[in-house]
């Protein structure tokens, strides 16, 4: 039998503005979503657990079955909004030791300025 | 092994109905890892800000694809929006909604991409006929991943993933070029390149073929085209290497 081995994913979570949620309520919205894409058995064989998460910076760690990163990856790009505000949830690196996650983890910069609000559509003409 | 150079070829922008100005899209897509960005804005009224905004994209390392989409309803509209625009933007989609379109689209050498819906199978004319006609067309399918992005129930987003491997299955069968984009109209829409490749595994396909449809496939239509766009290009294979002299007479090209 193979070796269990685990993966971990640095994530990073883009929105408009700041999103109060707690670790809890994070993990439930990553389960609602790999529950609607893969169903029960399907999202059990993930083992997805959420390992670290600073609410401040919108960032954290998860942990995955090594066979099922990819699962994961599409799993958390259909996470689109959260609490009504759009949401962009970026796995920013995959490593295979906790250790070097947090390194990782901790050595990322503080956050992507995206500028102002978002800016108004001026439609042209042709553009749906 | 070179590293990837991933592209996502279909993002909207302020300029045209997107909620995100060109600006911050360039600094998202740097961000996710994007060495090429499509903007679908483009049209005979805004072609001129295309130099401003190329600068905005290099800043940030961004390699700006000027794009144009078409929604014409009739085959002689499509001809005549193709007249105009093909020679001055680099890449043109065309959204098939009804089946003159989409035979003329596919079979015509100026347009680059066939999108079809992913909502209903009657507004969904990707069949045999448009697979073949396509491959003779040197054209390439489309499969914008926002319809599984931002599908509102779970209906919808089994639907879209029936709809679109569907095509995708055909257009393997037809040796057809796939092309995954995300069809973002907000920065938030936007995806990181694996987070593409992943959803696009869903559809059928491997996680090698999703990663070639997000980086080498786009990456050589874009550079075909860009060839096609040069003064230097006369027809394929033949390019002009220097301006010389014919009998005595000075060539003005």
């Amino acid at each position: 039998m193979r070796k269990w081995r685990n993966r971990y994913l640095i994530f990073e979570i883009h929105s408009p503005k700041p999103i109060e949620l707690s670790k809890l309520q994070l993990l439930r919205h990553i389960f609602d979503a790999t529950l609607k894409l893969y169903g029960e058995v399907g999202a059990a064989s993930i083992h997805i657990n959420l390992i670290d998460y600073d609410d401040r910076l919108m960032r954290g760690i998860i942990r995955c079955n090594h066979r099922a990163v990819v699962k994961l990856r599409a799993a958390l790009a259909t996470i689109s909004e959260i609490d009504s505000i759009p949401v962009l949830v970026h796995v920013v690196k995959v490593t295979g030791t906790l250790r070097k996650a947090r390194e990782i983890l901790n050595s990322l910069p503080r956050g992507l300025d995206v500028g102002d609000e978002e800016a108004v559509p001026c439609l042209t003409s042709g553009g749906e | 092994m070179p590293k990837r150079r991933f592209v996502d070829l279909h993002v909207k922008s302020s300029l045209s109905s997107g909620k995100s100005s060109p600006s911050q899209i360039a600094r998202m897509a740097s961000h996710l890892g994007f060495k090429a960005i499509g903007l679908a804005d483009f049209n005979l009224q805004n072609i001129d800000l295309l130099p401003d905004i190329r600068k905005i994209f290099e800043s940030y390392g961004v390699d700006l694809v000027a794009r144009a989409d078409l929604y014409e309803q009739s085959p002689k509209l499509l001809k005549s929006a193709l007249r105009k625009l093909r020679r001055r933007v680099e890449v043109i989609a065309v959204y098939c909604r009804n089946i003159n379109v989409a035979r003329l689209a596919a079979r015509d050498r100026r347009v680059d991409l066939l999108i079809f819906s992913a909502k209903s199978w009657r507004e969904n004319f990707f069949d045999k006929s448009e697979a073949a006609l396509a491959l003779s067309g040197e054209s390439a399918l489309e499969v914008n991943l926002i319809d599984l992005i931002r599908a509102r129930s779970s209906s919808e987003r089994i639907q879209a993933i029936r709809i679109l491997s569907e095509n995708v299955r055909m257009a393997k069968r037809y040796d057809l070029p796939v092309i995954f984009s995300s069809g973002a109209t907000s920065i938030y829409e936007m995806r990181a390149p694996r987070e593409l490749a992943a959803l696009a595994t869903l559809l059928g396909l491997t996680e090698y073929e999703a990663r070639e449809s997000l980086s080498k496939i786009p990456l050589e239509l874009v550079l075909k085209n860009r060839e096609k766009l040069s003064e230097y290009y006369i027809m394929p294979g033949v390019r002009l290497i220097r301006k010389g002299e014919f009998l005595g007479e000075k060539m003005e090209k």
